[in-house]
């Protein structure tokens, strides 16, 4: 257990540092866009493609911080109604179950992936490297899942934002 | 018997010339077929992009579309030798080029994967501003849209040294609202049908190439018709293929009346953008495409052969050129 | 498949995230229809060709830094000096000060925690009724929905196609509406318990205004911005989150870039990711429901059984309350409005509209159980059982239904400037 509470944090401070990077590049680069467009008319084209493509990384790297922090939003009827120890109960087996589903979509990205590097066009190769954000974040959500089912409540599972 | 059902999308909206004609050929090969054979169609680009529907074509989720030159890249790139700018003096020139590839062409189709059923066309395209453009400097500094993804766009901005937006075609219309760019490329009728001309005030009255397009199938669904449905779809292709160049031609030019009636004004370029600085523009994006094996060497060659060939004996001919 | 449905929707009610519900019905859904699951994540990858998609984290973050730097209070104190001397003054400050911060944290409760803990203790002071002090600030949490740069109206213009900056001027006077209405009702309150109001000092003004300057300048900027075709929607937001960050660190020195950067980029990061993973994976399903051809079915059937546009916004407006009641606004815009937007279309009604109703809607449904965000953020803030935080919130829920009815059967409030 305390080898898997050590995994998930150094975990959740890689992807807190991917999160926070891409958001600032992010940032930059929307910056950076507005001051060549109109102080020098002219764009970087790539930037465009590669601002989009980082929105991808926040989401990603987010929704893989948000399984700690129970942040995920769902319809929570379940808060409201049912006792503190029946929801208890219910941590667990949630938090498998959204693994195992994970772990499809992550199946899916793989795939989804290795034909994309098949039929990409050369000049478009550094995109679908760029894409790689679509399995890896699915497979980090199946282990954050996972290790959530693992180890348990730390705390209030009703916690709100 | 079995039902085969061919789930068909094109980015052309419902009710438009392209979506009519269509339609009309999925009556035709399901009454002829018995209805064996149905045509599901998604209009309007509700599957994506073209490399979208391509991703799903290849996911077996949709098993043929209508495409523009910019998809048919992705499947077979040679074909788009057919819209080079400023190659084409007029559309007799494009009908000889398409003619004698068309054998060529279909087998490098096939054996990508796809079959092609017939051709289409979208028609000349224009540029759309809401400034006026009357020379390459115009457009340098305005915010161009480049079909995200698609190499001709590209050689030709990058020799004409502009700094294009990529985006979808899908969200073009509302980056016209916002202003996330002013300046768009379209044949008439595409601009009429996808509304982009409600958004832009001028028209560049040379256009910049012909748009081609093509009816294609993925090759895993035909091979498992049976030969007679094989046949009816091939036959049937060719012909509302045929057709739909034939109206797509008529409508192009009822469309620039169209847009003039509306407001739209066009506009001819400077003085300063002569033949010899658009004959070079063309030798810069053409250089860059073969260079990256996008267009073949020998397929440009050929095509330049055959246009040198046409164009002496109309010469010879008296027949003057345009 | 029923019982699959079943099973689903009871685990959604139990408490699975909503992107791993949504998910797990699209792939059973692609497995029964045979599809290939790979297809899902084409869908979701188009997310990264969506230009307008950059503008939500970018606003976000603006939200995020606002809030932990020292705005609330700046707000507070610009508000009470510029409105605390009307009568039912403070809670009017109240409502527009809530109004103001919702449009840039996005509705998603933030407001009640920073703006609500601060204000209810000093409604109580000058003796406003209790109930009356909660239902106002949980019904608040909502406020600025219809305001730029609200995240509800920016993801509602990507997911429907719809210009945002058409969505931005129409919502403009409905926002507006609601707020007055709020606000008469508000001073009768006041009035009737003779809550005292204090008189109006430009000296007071000046000094909250100076502090607060760089905050209410924020929404004019944009608006010029935008409007005045200076910048596109997505660089406002760079504009606007850079604009913040200086303002917090270098301009009040309220945040350290040092200590609190990555910690406010990270939770920014964890409110956009918990957004957009639905968006992505709702996206999927969608497209499993275009490919079944549900959309057109469904309105084929409507053609049949509605004939008018007033029975269909009837009926709109119904269903939305409902999906309201069980749904957060950003599911539900991802997941019914490319159900209701063809539906809409058929029934000539504008889509910039239709997005004034459906925000409309929603935020209603941000203070109505069994789902009402609103509710559980106050009764946590507060300390008070849902039950009672509803009971409170009802004489404004019956006034937000009036004004909703205003908004749908009166188009020309969002549709003026057309
Ligand atoms: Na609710
Ligand atoms: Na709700």
């Amino acid at each position: 257990m305390k080898l898997l509470s050590l995994i998930r944090d150094r975990l959740l401070q890689l992807e807190l540092l991917f999160a926070a990077a891409s958001l600032l590049l992010l940032l930059v680069l929307a910056v950076a866009q507005i001051i060549a467009r109109n102080a020098f008319d002219a764009g970087i084209t790539q930037a465009d493609t590669l601002t989009r493509y980082l929105v991808l990384y926040v989401t990603f790297f987010g929704a893989t911080l948000a399984v700690d922090r129970n942040r995920h939003i769902k319809i929570d009827v379940a808060c409201t109604l049912l006792s503190t120890r029946t929801q208890a109960h219910l941590y667990r087996p949630l938090r498998a179950l959204a693994a195992v589903i994970c772990m499809f979509f992550a199946d899916a990205s793989i795939r989804f992936w290795r034909d994309e590097w098949t039929y990409a066009q050369d000049y478009e190769r550094w995109q679908v490297i760029v894409g790689l954000i679509l399995p890896v974040g699915f497979v980090l959500l199946t282990i954050h899942f996972l290790l959530a089912a693992l180890l348990g409540p730390d705390d209030d599972a009703c916690r709100l934002p | 018997g079995t039902t085969h059902v061919i789930k068909f999308a094109t980015l052309a909206p419902p009710g438009t010339t392209w979506m009519n004609i269509l339609e009309e050929w999925g009556q035709e090969v399901k009454t002829r077929s018995k209805g064996r054979l149905v045509f599901k169609f998604y209009p309007g680009g509700v599957q994506g992009d073209e490399p979208d529907v391509l991703k799903k074509m290849r996911f077996n989720q949709l098993q043929g579309g209508a495409f523009t030159g910019y998809g048919i890249g992705r499947m077979y790139s040679p074909a788009r030798v057919l819209e080079l700018p400023f190659l084409f003096n007029d559309i007799d020139e494009v009908d000889l080029v398409r003619r004698h590839f068309t054998k060529t062409f279909q087998q490098g189709f096939h054996d990508n994967g796809y079959e092609l059923l017939g051709w289409m066309e979208v028609g000349f395209i224009h540029m759309f501003s809401t400034e006026p453009i009357r020379s390459l400097e115009d457009m340098r500094s305005r915010r161009v849209w480049l079909w995200q993804g698609d190499p001709i766009g590209q050689a030709f901005f990058q020799a004409s040294g502009i700094s294009p937006v990529p985006l979808s075609i899908i969200d073009v219309y509302t980056s016209l609202s916002t202003g996330l760019i002013d300046t768009v490329y379209a044949p008439p009728l595409g601009a009429i049908a996808l509304q982009w001309f409600t958004k832009t005030r001028y028209i560049s009255s040379i256009p910049l190439t012909n748009g081609m397009g093509g009816l294609i199938v993925t090759r895993r669904f035909v091979d498992r018709l049976p030969k007679d449905l094989q046949a009816l779809l091939r036959e049937t292709g060719n012909s509302y293929g045929e057709k739909l160049v034939a109206a797509t031609r008529v409508d192009n030019a009822k469309s620039i009346d169209e847009l003039k009636k509306r407001g739209l004004e066009f506009i001819e370029p400077d003085e300063g953008m002569s033949d010899a600085e658009l004959l070079a523009l063309r030798n810069r994006a053409a250089d860059a495409l073969i260079k990256s094996n996008y267009i073949p060497a020998s397929v440009f060659e050929q095509t330049r052969k055959l246009l040198d060939q046409h164009r002496h004996a109309r010469a010879t001919a008296g027949t003057p050129a345009p | 498949m029923p019982f699959a449905v079943a099973a689903i929707i009871m685990l959604a009610l139990f408490g699975l995230p909503l992107f791993a519900v949504l998910g797990a019905g699209s792939l059973l859904y692609a497995h029964y229809s045979e599809l290939d699951s790979a297809l899902l994540i084409v869908e979701l990858n188009r997310l990264a060709s969506s230009p307008n998609l950059t503008a939500i984290p970018l606003f976000t973050l603006a939200g995020v830094i606002l809030s932990s730097g020292g705005a609330p209070q700046r707000l507070i104190r610009l508000f009470n000096a510029l409105l605390g001397w009307l009568p039912g003054g403070l809670s009017i400050v109240a409502i527009a000060a809530c109004a103001f911060f919702t449009s840039f944290s996005g509705a998603s409760g933030v407001t009640i925690l920073a703006l609500g803990g601060l204000l209810y203790p000093v409604l109580m002071k000058v003796h406003y009724p209790e109930r009356f002090s909660l239902g106002l600030l949980t019904t608040s949490g909502s406020l600025g929905l219809l305001f730029p740069p609200s995240l509800a109206i920016l993801l509602y213009g990507v997911v429907a196609g719809v210009n945002i900056d058409d969505l931005f001027l129409a919502g403009i006077v409905p926002g507006l509406t609601l707020m007055v209405m709020l606000g008469v009702y508000a001073a009768f309150v006041g009035s009737r318990f003779s809550v005292p109001h204090h008189p109006f000092s430009w000296h007071i003004l000046g000094r909250a205004l100076h502090s607060g300057l760089g905050d209410v300048l924020l929404p004019v900027l944009i608006v010029t911005g935008i409007f005045g075709g200076y910048v596109t929607v997505s660089e406002a937001a760079a504009c606007t989150a850079l604009y913040v960050l200086v303002l917090e660190s270098l301009v009040h020195r309220s945040i350290s870039l040092r200590k609190q950067l990555i910690p406010l980029l990270g939770d920014t990061a964890v409110l956009v990711g918990s957004i957009l993973i639905i968006l992505g994976v709702a996206m999927g399903l969608t497209n499993l429901l275009i490919d079944a051809q549900l959309p057109m079915r469904l309105l084929e059937w409507m053609e049949t059984s509605i004939d008018t546009p007033l029975k269909f916004l009837l009926l709109l407006n119904l269903f939305l309350l409902a999906v309201g009641a069980m749904m957060d606004i950003f599911s539900a815009t991802v997941v019914v409005v490319p159900l209701i937007l063809p539906l809409a279309q058929r029934f000539g009604i504008d889509p910039v509209h239709l997005g004034v109703i459906f925000l409309a809607n929603l935020e209603i449904g941000y203070s109505t159980p069994p789902v009402g965000i609103n509710l559980f953020i106050a009764s946590q803030r507060f300390e008070k059982p849902v039950l009672t935080l509803f009971r409170s919130t009802f004489p404004f829920l019956l006034l937000m239904l009036v004004w909703l009815g205003i908004v749908t059967y009166v188009p020309v409030l969002s549709l003026w400037w057309q």
